[in-house]
């Protein structure tokens, strides 16, 4: 996979490896216990430039494509689960704006602005009282003159006190229904978080994310220039499951890493004699690759159609996306789970090399973040009318 | 790998543009083979009124205007879909399955009157 938009000799594959190894891996059970955000990784991602990789190159940026992402989710999450989510929730941010909002005179600039400084983008799409549909919002964007005010009570806003803005969602006007929503950008001297609940969880504890009340004013041209239906549908949602099952892909590569550590350290115990769970280990790597197969193949169904604005809103490419976050959500607790076997006692000790309880802890996190009932629920509507397999 | 994102940009004015040709274009031969026009509009609003839970008395909601604008989810498009089907006799293909057919009460007529006119075999 050619990345070549790096500075030095590096790609940002590499980049992202050397960042994850060297800088996110040892403090990633820090950033767990103390539920911290990654600081020092996104201090080394900024600086190699990556928060901006996925911006045109005509705006500054890196100029990569969705798989380049895909890529790079997997390797982070491979060091360090909250840093990967933080990395692919930003690069879901800028994947709108580059897509959706570049026909606009102060986006274009925004992107030239997001390259020069890397900010990194939080998301306020889920609202208290719409029962987890984010394709429903209660608060609107009250326009005045040429600005506007918003509030909305937030249940999650994802690194929100470390984000330099933040995109939300809101009805577009306060006489519009709960789905006539917009996407706008509030940059961090126009909004004020207050907080609303903690973030002690059992995973994914350095994505640092509390509810917070979010009131904000703003200038109307950080409306974005399309409805939040099309950035959904187009952008918001198939980027979202495909960065997010890369990075589970990571989580499941890092435990399946341990479980070959652990046959390998018993064979070389006992050479002549084959370690009883490496039937074990050559099943879970089975799953893995399965895994990952399905993610790929999803990059590349996306890739194909991501031009053809009509073929994105299709159920069938729905269908597909929703079962890509069903497959991998359920994926990474299996190979988590299957590695912890092989592993034994050594696996679910938390102070040995093979350690499996922060991987194991995060993996189930995969089937809430968007609830996965609510996604069967949602193929299983679209599958009374849908007939294509 | 550079993207045509244009295309996307507009996606908007992309989306629209069945109906603005729906409209500039005569009236095809299928309509005289199916129902009246105006029976065939009032039976959408009908299943409309039923179905897709808009903000707004479907009456007044001209043929060309932006039912999701109105407040039609994605969620509600499938009952109307089945509504639609039950009353017109007939089954959307998947090519249908999109976001546009169901945009606006001039788009979903178009979209049975090219099924109407289909050989009733092709129903699968």
């Amino acid at each position: 996979m050619p990345i070549t938009v790096m500075s030095r000799s590096f790609t940002a594959l590499e980049k992202a490896q050397q960042i994850g190894l060297e800088v996110a891996a040892p403090v990633a059970d820090e950033v767990d216990r103390d539920a911290r955000f990654p600081s020092e990784a996104f201090a080394a991602l900024r600086s190699a430039r990556m928060l901006g990789i996925f911006i045109p190159p005509e705006y500054g940026g890196g100029g990569c494509s969705i798989a380049d992402l895909s890529a790079i989710c997997t390797t982070l999450g491979q060091y360090c689960s909250a840093a990967a989510m933080v990395f692919a929730m930003h690069q879901i941010q800028i994947a709108c704006l580059v897509r959706h909002a570049r026909n606009s005179q102060f986006f274009a600039a925004y992107l030239a602005e997001l390259s020069d400084t890397q900010a990194l983008i939080a998301s306020a799409t889920s609202e208290i009282g719409v029962g987890g549909d984010v394709r429903s919002s209660v608060c609107a964007v009250e326009r005045d003159n040429g600005s506007f005010a918003i509030r909305k009570q937030a249940p999650v806003i994802s690194y929100g006190e470390h984000a330099d803005a933040i995109l939300a969602t809101a009805r577009s006007s306060p006489d519009a229904p709960p789905s006539d929503q917009v996407l706008v950008l509030l940059k961090r001297d126009e909004f004020t978080l207050t907080r609303a609940s903690g973030w002690d969880t059992l995973g994914f504890r350095g994505t640092c994310s509390p509810g917070f009340v979010l009131s904000a004013i703003a200038p109307v041209d950080h409306i974005l220039p399309v409805s939040y239906a099309e950035i959904s549908s187009q952008t918001m949602l198939p980027v979202s499951h495909i960065l997010w099952a890369s990075l589970w892909v990571g989580i499941a590569t890092a435990a399946v890493g341990r479980a070959r550590a652990y046959i390998r350290a018993e064979a070389r115990k006992n050479p002549g004699k084959t370690p009883a769970a490496s039937v074990r280990l050559a099943e879970v790597v089975s799953k893995l690759h399965g895994m990952r197969a399905v993610v790929n193949d999803s990059v590349r169904d996306y890739e194909s159609i991501m031009n053809d604005p009509d073929a994105l809103t299709a159920m069938n490419f729905a269908i597909r996306m929703n079962n890509l976050k069903l497959n991998c959500s359920t994926a990474v607790v299996d190979i988590v789970g299957h590695s912890m076997l092989i592993c034994g006692m050594s696996g679910y000790r938390e102070d040995s090399k093979y350690s499996l309880g922060r991987l194991l802890r995060d993996a189930y996190g995969a089937a809430l973040m968007i609830n996965n009932d609510r996604i069967y629920g949602a193929n299983a509507a679209m599958l009374l009318v849908s007939k294509d397999d | 790998m550079r993207h045509g994102y244009e295309a996307l940009v507009s996606a908007d004015h992309i989306v629209r543009a069945p109906t603005q040709a729906a409209r500039s274009v005569p009236a095809r031969k299928s309509i005289q083979m199916s129902a009246p026009h105006s029976i065939m509009v009032d039976k959408i609003r009908d299943t409309l009124r039923q179905y897709a839970r808009l903000n707004r008395d479907v009456s007044a909601i001209s043929e060309d205007a932006d039912l999701y604008a109105f407040g039609l989810t994605s969620h509600a498009t499938v009952n109307l879909m089945l509504g639609l089907e039950d009353a017109f006799q007939l089954e959307f293909p998947e090519r249908m399955l999109r976001r546009r057919t169901f945009e606006t009460i001039a788009n979903i007529r178009e979209s049975i009157e090219e099924l109407s006119s289909d050989p009733p075999t092709s129903a699968t």
